[in-house]
């Protein structure tokens, strides 16, 4: 019985906190735009930064102006500037993605109005089947569609900085402001300028930007890790311990019959994650790295 | 060689007389048998046909009188270093910090800084010898590893 016990504490502890089939998706990731960036240094040769082209995700609307961040990224689908590169990072002594081919990542409740006006997002990111606590800094990106939403959701006393953000020169502020960020979107943009291969469907996905619908927002986000957390030991007089992590989302809203939809298989919570987001505290606690 | 591999060649000083009087530890001079080694390691690079294109050596009077016997074409574009000078592991990490990661450099040094860095980057579990006028030929990629390519010692 005391697994089923706790389970039950777990459950009830997360209520709270986790979004559950009846917690709203708000805003979809495009996974046609979207992509997560990583960096790690390297002794003599600096920054060597990879490409994670293949991620879904959803933020889920908790009320009141709160949401909830769930990320999924294949670390198979990894591209960066040489195969070698290549082989290292997703080899057993990196992301090992023969094994673990995801890399999950889940938020606490944050206000909505972070992923315009930017701020910080705690959350729990798993590796190599390692939960740890993360932050990540989003950075400001003004947007309307996202404005229209915090109307839409917002308590009348919150979201003041993202209306500012994007009402400050009106309605062709705002356009312009999807405009910037549909022209931006076409390299990687939160480490700067990546020389890796272009992804087989960046031909479709240019043009898919090109065409930005006024529903979407790009959110920009950094973070870091340390690999030795994640049971990554390879390598370490030559490869630094900081892995940063960049996020490049589209999200895209979501009507209410995609929602219902996409409620149905969207559970993608681990027990791990889940005690994380309940306690971010006790990730580090409760899964002490190997020494 | 490509830019996600580059190559390091770490050498130490031929061997040096003992300081006489109170002559400084900096000023000491190569002795007869580390004029010759110098000599004939020169011999073999010329051999092997190993070029550097990025020279970089302690300003010591051994260390740069190593080089000028082993590679006196490189006397003149050497870069000496202050920091090099009795550099220890981590102070030679550092300095590679400040090099150009491109082609073949070489760094002309002390031990035991020399020997114990290269068994850092390669991993080995505990650093080989690395005698007076000893050279070190690594390779290093951009996948953070490192691996002995040759050795030479007199």
């Amino acid at each position: 019985m005391k697994p089923l016990r706790g389970w039950l504490l777990l459950v009830l502890c997360c209520g709270v906190a986790l979004p559950t089939s009846s917690a709203a998706t708000l805003l979809q990731v495009d996974a046609a735009r979207s992509h997560v960036e990583f960096g790690v240094h390297v002794l003599w040769f600096g920054k060597v930064i990879g490409v994670l082209d293949k991620l879904s995700g959803r933020v889920h609307a908790l009320g009141a102006g709160r949401v909830q961040v769930d990320l999924r990224v294949d670390t198979r689908a990894l591209r960066m500037q040489s195969r070698d590169y290549q082989r290292f990072a997703s080899g057993p002594e990196f992301f090992d993605s023969a094994q673990y081919p995801r890399i999950d990542f889940r938020s606490a409740p944050f206000a909505l109005a972070t992923l315009a006006s930017g701020g910080t997002v705690d959350g729990a990111v798993t590796l190599r089947g390692i939960t740890r606590n993360v932050v990540f800094t989003v950075l400001p990106q003004p947007c309307a569609a996202l404005a229209a939403l915090q109307d839409a959701d917002a308590p009348a006393d919150s979201g003041g900085s993202m209306r500012a953000a994007t009402s400050a020169s009106g309605a062709a502020a705002a356009t312009s402001a999807l405009a910037a960020n549909a022209a931006m979107a076409v390299a990687p943009a939160v480490f700067g300028s990546i020389v890796v291969p272009a992804a087989a469907t960046s031909t479709a996905a240019d043009a898919a930007v090109a065409a930005v619908p006024r529903d979407s927002c790009r959110v920009l986000a950094r973070g870091n890790i340390r690999r030795s957390d994640f049971g990554m030991r390879g390598h370490r007089f030559t490869v630094a311990d900081r892995i940063e992590l960049g996020l490049v989302l589209w999200l895209r809203r979501v009507d209410a019959a995609h929602d219902a939809a996409s409620a149905r298989g969207a559970s993608v919570l681990s027990p791990a994650a889940a005690a994380s987001v309940a306690n971010p505290a006790a990730v580090s606690s409760s899964t002490p790295p190997p020494r | 060689m490509n830019s996600d591999m580059h190559e390091l060649v770490l050498l130490r000083h031929a061997e040096a007389r003992a300081p006489h009087g109170k002559q400084d530890d900096f000023d000491r001079v190569l002795s007869a048998r580390g004029q010759a080694d110098a000599e004939r390691l020169g011999a073999w690079l010329k051999q092997q046909n190993l070029r550097f294109d990025q020279v970089y050596a302690s300003p010591s009077v051994r260390t740069r009188s190593t080089l000028a016997s082993a590679l006196p074409d490189h006397v003149l574009d050497a870069h000496l270093l202050p920091q090099l000078y009795l550099a220890d592991r981590e102070a030679l990490q550092a300095l590679l910090e400040q090099i150009p990661p491109r082609g073949r450099a070489l760094l002309v040094g002390h031990n035991p800084g020399m020997e114990q860095f290269a068994g850092a980057l390669c991993g080995w579990p505990a650093p080989r010898a690395l005698p007076t006028c000893g050279l070190l030929r690594l390779r290093l990629e951009a996948a953070g590893k490192a691996s002995l390519i040759e050795s030479w010692q007199p």
